[in-house]
Parts: structure tokens; sequence; C-alpha cells
């Protein structure tokens, strides 16, 4: 079996390194790309399995990318995580997004969500919106 | 001797009516000048001394006598037909001339015996000869008819009395009469209606004076009367000037309460103003209006203390109304130095008032109402010792004015009220100006907070995720120690996360950014995603994880989903944390139409009594300190009892320590 493909929409380098090593562990095959125009370019090339996308964004804003693509066919398959330390935005947004990681993210629970993703191959994004608020933990 | 007693008794009450001009003398010797109210006296000493006495006549009084003078001893049992009467005899058949010129001839004869062949007829006066003969006007006497035909033919009443009845008696008998009857004749009947007429010279007298007391008596009666009539109407006067003068006390009075009325009336509607009115603008001058047409005088004022001297500032005009006639105060005219008020400020600053008229001020405050064209002055100070901030005042320009008691209070308490006004107005500026910057703080505050908490997320989040990478070995096998090492730092980045967290959700609670925003949702859709995520945290804390969903909740509710999953996530979040064994439950029903009910109970740590007050409070553990074992910033409950309260809900705590503890959740549908 294939591995699954994640781009890694993130400005700051550590973060995105973080997501991508975290990603690799768990054997996915990772791309960074640190620009929202280049990521919109990126995207309409080929729909990842997965999508990490951090709302703020040089260029294009992560909302504007989301905006573009939560409604197109071919991203019917692309499990969409938003990344943001902005909470009420990711409220704002969690409906056009499979689930919402908030700043800073909890590496383990990353992991074992992308984890149960790879598993969990035939889920579209619209039926199974999860949004991960804020815990206490 | 009783019945001589009783005769001097009568005789006595009898003389002592006896006053005055008559011209006959009773006594022994016919004495000369014997004065006359001693007669009876006399009269009773010779009774009482031998029992008898002589009756004399003659003008004694006068020093005169004459031939036919006459005396005559009587005793107690003198009878007229026993007297000896030839002096004074006058022949029945006699013509009535006869007797007058007898009458004429002797001026002191005050009385005839009327005789018939020597035969005593009776004994007339002078007097009630005349009388007879007047009262038969035109017509002569004849004195040969006999005594009762003549006296019937005059319709006069006689008292008849025997001959044999001693004087005395007859006298007594006289004067037993009734009064209208008392100068009636008294006949004298010798035999069975031969009568003859009696008139005892003394019996006159006394019939006279009892006459005279009688009319004494009557003038008396008539002087009380009229006293009484007089005193009575004096009375009448007085009663009267009492009545006006009470009916004038009573208009003062009646005009005293109407000003009292209009002076309470105005105050009230002075404190309706000063006191209870919300409104800012033209408060000072609607009371002074109140004032002057209250109080009827020609300028009301304020004026304001400025800084002048530390402890006496000058004075400037503030707010001025005045009657219509008048024009206002000018402006080079509105302020007043300390040394120009001069002794004024000082009694004002004692907390005393001024009343002053032109005509008796001191020179220089003459002066100073001239300035005003003032002629009589009222001043209150405005304030409290320590702190005079103004002086409120009347004036009159015409007339002296008085200034009373009532004008005082009114004045006194106004200037109080203004006091109040003033401060209090103050006293809001202050807090308003302090609360701007409070407000203006906590914004910036939240703002601050909300931008760091921002900020420290990626440096947070890489620090974490690095440490996670490490930890599990993506850089290479850790010994055991840096492992724990590397523990230690993920918790504690984890617990910095949250408190960041907590932090930002209460700075957006303060900044009121945190807004309930309600829209239709399904209550199961949601209570399964909160269930998906919690059981994953529970199942690995190796908990039970039960969720209950009762028939009785709806399908459907308005409210804010993502609070209400904020909501849970916290509660069932603090189960899980303070849960070591044993299992965390949710429980949703609908116990009515109106509220959704969430129940979050665990088998737990518990919560001492004593801390369930304070457990919804910022930053409170149990414990009172944050641990290390159970992180958290200890804002979750409180800011997840904020939005409930947000949502106009309610949450409870039911806890044990050792038996866990429940949370219940009521939101209002």
């Amino acid at each position: 079996m294939d591995n699954k493909f994640a781009l890694i929409i993130e400005d700051n380098p550590m973060l995105s390194n973080i997501f991508a090593r975290a990603l690799r562990d768990i054997n996915y095959e990772t791309e960074i790309i640190p620009d929202g125009k280049l990521a919109l370019d990126r995207l309409l090339i080929h729909a990842p399995d997965l999508l990490l996308l951090d709302m703020h964004l040089p260029n294009v804003s992560g909302r504007e990318i989301l905006e573009a693509i939560y409604e197109d066919q071919r991203f019917e398959n692309t499990y969409i995580v938003i990344v943001t330390a902005d909470a009420r935005m990711g409220e704002m947004l969690v409906d056009k997004a499979n689930f919402l990681l908030n700043k800073p993210v909890d590496i383990i629970q990353f992991q074992q969500l992308a984890e149960r993703l790879k598993n969990n191959h035939q889920k579209t994004p619209q039926q199974s919106r999860m949004k991960n608020s804020k815990t206490e933990n | 001797m009783p019945r001589n007693n009783a005769l001097k008794d009568r005789l006595d009450e009898l003389f002592s009516h006896i006053t005055g001009s008559e011209q006959v003398s009773i006594a022994q010797e016919a004495p000369k000048n014997r004065p006359r109210r001693q007669t009876s006296k006399y009269l009773s000493d010779n009774i009482n001394r031998d029992g008898r006495f002589q009756i004399s006549a003659g003008n004694g009084a006068n020093g005169l006598s004459y031939e036919n003078s006459f005396s005559v001893e009587v005793d107690n049992s003198t009878t007229v037909g026993s007297l000896d009467l030839q002096n004074f005899r006058v022949d029945l058949n006699a013509e009535s001339s006869l007797v007058d010129s007898a009458f004429r001839e002797n001026q002191g004869l005050v009385g005839v015996i009327l005789c018939d062949k020597d035969i005593i007829q009776g004994i007339i006066s002078r007097r009630k000869f005349y009388e007879h003969l007047g009262k038969q006007f035109g017509v002569s006497i004849f004195l040969k008819r006999p005594i009762l035909v003549m006296l019937e033919s005059i319709q006069t009443k006689a008292l008849t009395v025997p001959a044999t009845c001693a004087i005395a008696e007859t006298v007594r008998l006289a004067l037993d009469r009734p009064t209208d009857q008392i100068f009636e004749p008294v006949l004298v009947e010798f035999a069975a209606g031969d009568a003859s007429l009696l008139d005892i010279y003394t019996l006159l007298l006394a019939q006279t004076k009892l006459l005279a007391a009688l009319q004494q008596q009557i003038v008396k009666d008539n002087a009380e009367l009229e006293q009484r009539v007089q005193s009575r109407s004096a009375e009448l006067l007085k009663v009267n000037a009492n009545l006006e003068l009470q009916i004038f006390e009573r208009r003062l009075a009646e005009e005293r309460l109407q000003v009292r009325l209009r002076y309470e009336k105005t105050l009230n509607q002075c404190a309706a103003v000063l006191l209870t009115s919300g409104e800012s603008h033209g408060i000072i001058q609607k009371t002074l209006t109140y004032l002057i047409s209250a109080v009827e005088v020609s300028r009301v004022f304020v004026l304001e203390t400025i800084a002048g001297s530390d402890s006496h500032p000058d004075l400037r005009l503030r707010n001025q109304v005045y009657a219509t006639n008048l024009s206002p105060i000018p402006e080079q005219l509105s302020f007043f130095s300390v040394e120009e008020l001069g002794a004024w400020l000082r009694i004002l600053w004692s907390g005393k008032p001024i009343t002053s008229q032109i005509s008796d001020a001191a020179p220089d405050e003459s002066a100073l109402l001239e300035k005003f064209g003032i002629t009589s002055i009222l001043l209150i100070p405005i304030g409290q010792v320590g702190n005079w901030i103004g002086v409120i005042g009347f004036g009159e320009t015409k007339t002296e004015r008085i200034w009373d008691d009532y004008d005082i209070q009114l004045l006194y308490t106004v200037a109080q009220m203004l006091y109040a006004y003033l401060e209090r107005r103050q006293s809001a500026l202050e807090l308003a100006r302090a609360h701007d910057k409070a407000v203006k703080a906590n914004l910036f505050k939240s703002e601050l907070l909300a931008k760091v908490s921002h900020e420290l997320r990626t440096p947070l989040g890489a620090v974490l995720g690095y440490t996670q990478l490490l930890h599990y070995g993506s850089y290479g096998d850790l010994t055991n120690e840096q492992k724990s090492i590397a523990q230690v730092v993920i918790d504690s980045t984890k617990y910095l996360a949250t408190l960041v967290n907590g932090i930002l959700d209460q700075a957006q609670l303060d900044k009121g950014q945190l807004v309930i925003n309600k829209a239709p949702f399904q209550v199961r859709e949601m209570v399964k995603e909160v269930e998906n995520r919690m059981r994953f945290l529970a199942e690995n804390k190796g908990l039970e994880f039960i969720v209950i969903v009762e028939p009785s909740t709806p399908n459907e509710i308005t409210g804010d989903r993502v609070r209400i999953e904020q909501i849970l996530t916290n509660l069932l979040g603090n189960a899980i944390k303070f849960t070591e064994e044993g299992y965390v439950k949710l429980r949703i029903a609908s116990p009515s139409n109106a509220i959704l009910l969430f129940e979050v109970s665990d088998t737990g740590v518990g919560i001492p009594e004593k801390e369930h007050s304070r457990i919804f409070d910022p930053f409170t553990q149990v414990d009172g300190s944050l641990t290390r074992r159970h992180d958290g910033t200890g804002l979750g409950l409180s800011i997840t009892k904020q939005l409930i309260e947000m949502m106009k809900g309610l949450i409870t705590l039911n806890s044990q320590v050792g038996k866990g503890s429940t949370f219940t959740v009521e939101i209002p549908l």
C-alpha cells in the first residue's frame, strides 16, 4: 500500500519541521509549503490525503485556501486539519474542515489522529467533521 | 316684754327708712334741733324707759311753734278714741275750705282730727286732704257726708280697724298691706258702719319712707340692672374684641400656613431636581427659579468660591434669577474679593446666615448692597465646615424686608441640597473619569493578554513538538533519565499551554468579546462529537467512559453549540484529570421543556464541602495551589461558570472527598 501523502502548509519552519517529522515517523509522505500562494498553486496540481493548514500565512491566508478548496470535488478525499493559534477563527472555520488543532499542538495526539485516518480511508470530509476544541489537557 | 320688743322691732324697722325732710318730729318735749336720723333711736329709748311717749306737732326743725301745737301722751294701749284732740279738731260739718284754711294758717300742721259733735270721726293729713280735693277736681268735699260714702266715691279701699285697736297695732296692720294699697286711708270703726278716717302722721311718714325706700330700691335695682347691662355690654364688647382678635390671629396663622405650604412645596420641587433627577443641565437655575417665585423676592443668586487665598477664597457670581422688572447683575459686578466681603464671610464661614437691611448695615456692607441695588439681603453659606463652596442669597431691591424663620430655614435647606447636588456631581465626574481610566486599562490589559497568549503559542508549539519527538525516540533512543526529563518538559509545556488558553478566554470575557451566538443544532450529534474526543482521553487513562442521552432530550435546540461544547469539554476534561480509576459519566436530559440538563459525574478524588463555593473562582484548585499532578490553570471552571451564566444557566456541584463529584449544568432553552 502506498504511503499517504500529507501537505503541510505552515510558515514557521520549526513547526512545519515538527509536523513533517511526526508524520514521517508514522510513514506519511510529506511536503512543506511556507507560503499561501505557493500552496494554492501546489494544491491545484495534487490533492493530498491529509492537508495540514495553518491560518496565518504570507500572501494568501489559510482561510482563503480553505474557502477555495472545501467545496471542490477534487478534495473530497482530502482530510483537512486546521492549525491555528486563534481559537475564535478556528471555531468560525471548523465547519469547512475535518479537524481543528489549536496551537500548541500535541504531537502524540496529532499522530494518533493521523494514524486513525490512515486506517479509515473511506471517510469523507463532510461526514466526519470533528474538531479538537480547547481541552484542559 | 315680748310685745314691747315686737313693737320696738317693728318701729325700728319702720323708722330705719326715714331720712330727710319731713317737718315733724316726735319727741317727749319737742326738743329743738334734734337730728332727724336719731328719731328712731330716741323713740325706742323712750319706750324702753317708761313705755310712754308724747307726740307733738310743730315746726321743731325750723325753731317755729304755733298755738295749736299739741302734745299728747301715747302708750301701747292708747287708742284713737282716747286722744285729746281739741287742738286738731275740724268739725265734720265744716266745709273743706275751713279745713283748708286751718292747714294754711298753721304751716306746721300736718293733720286734723275730724269730729262730729265732739266725736272723733277720723284724722286726715294735710296731704291726704288736698289729695282728696285734687281727686275731686273742682268739686268741694262735703265733709258732712259719711266717710265711707266719700271714700267709695273716690274708689278707695280703706283699711278698717276697730276703735279699740292700739295705734301701734294699727300701724302694723296699715304697713302690712300690699304696696299698692299702702297709701289708702285707714278707717277706725267706732261702731258698726260708723267708720272714721284715721291718718296718723307717722303712718304717712312711714308710707312715704317706704315709698322712698321702694323707689330707692327701684332706683338701686335699676342701677344694678343698668350696671349689669353695662357690664354685660362690656363683656360682650370684650368677647367681641376677643373674637376679632382670634379671627385676626387665625387669618394671620392661615397666611403663615399658606407661606409654609408654599415653601414646603418649593422645597419638594428643589429636592426633586437637586437630589433625585437625573438631569445634569440647568439644575441650579431651575432651583433658583422655584425659590424666587415662592419667596417673592427681587433677586436670588448663587456665588461660588474661587481660588483667592487658601483659607479665604474669593467669590464669583455663578447663577442668578431676578424679578421681571429687573435686569441681571452685570458681569463687571459679579466678582467679590475677600476684602470686599469683609465681615460677612467670617460669619458665613462659621455656618451662620447674614440678614442685613441697608439702613442699619455697616458702611462697607451698605456700599456692597448699593453696588447691587439691594436694600435687604439674606445670605446662607453652601457647604460644610472646612469645605465652603459658595453662598446662596435672597435680595430685595425696594423694601427693607425682615427675613423670618421660614425664609432662613428654606434657604438653609436648599443650600444643603445644593451642596449635596454639587458634591454628588463632582464625585460623579471623578468617578466617571476613574471608570474611563479603569475601562481603558482593562481593555489594554485584555488586548495585551490576547496578544501575548497568541504569540506564546508558536514557541510553545516548537518546545512541545520537539520534546515529544525527542521523547518517543524520533531522534534516537533516549536513556530512561533523558526520557523522564523530556516528559517533565512535555508536561510543563502542556500546562503552560492550558494556562495561555485560559488567560486568552478570560481576556476575551473581560473585553466582552466573548458573545453567545445562538443557532439551531442537533444535540445528539454535538454530544457524539464530544464523546468521540473525550472517550479517547478517558480510555487512554484506563477509565470507563459512559454517555447516557435520556429520551427526554430534544433532537434540536437553539443555542451556542461551540460554547456548550466548551463547557462539556472542560467539565469532562476535569473529571478525567481528577479520576484515577472508575468511570466518568455524561448524562443529558431535559426535565422540562424549558431546560437542557447536563450531568458530569466521576469516581475521582472529590471536592471537600468547604471548597464548593470557591471552586468556581479563578485560579483555584482544591488544595489551593497549582499542582503538577493535576495540571490546569484554575481558569477552566471559572470560565465554564461565566459561559453558563452568559447563557442564563446554572451550574451546581455535588461532591464529597473520596466519593467523586457531580457537576450539574442547567441551560434554559
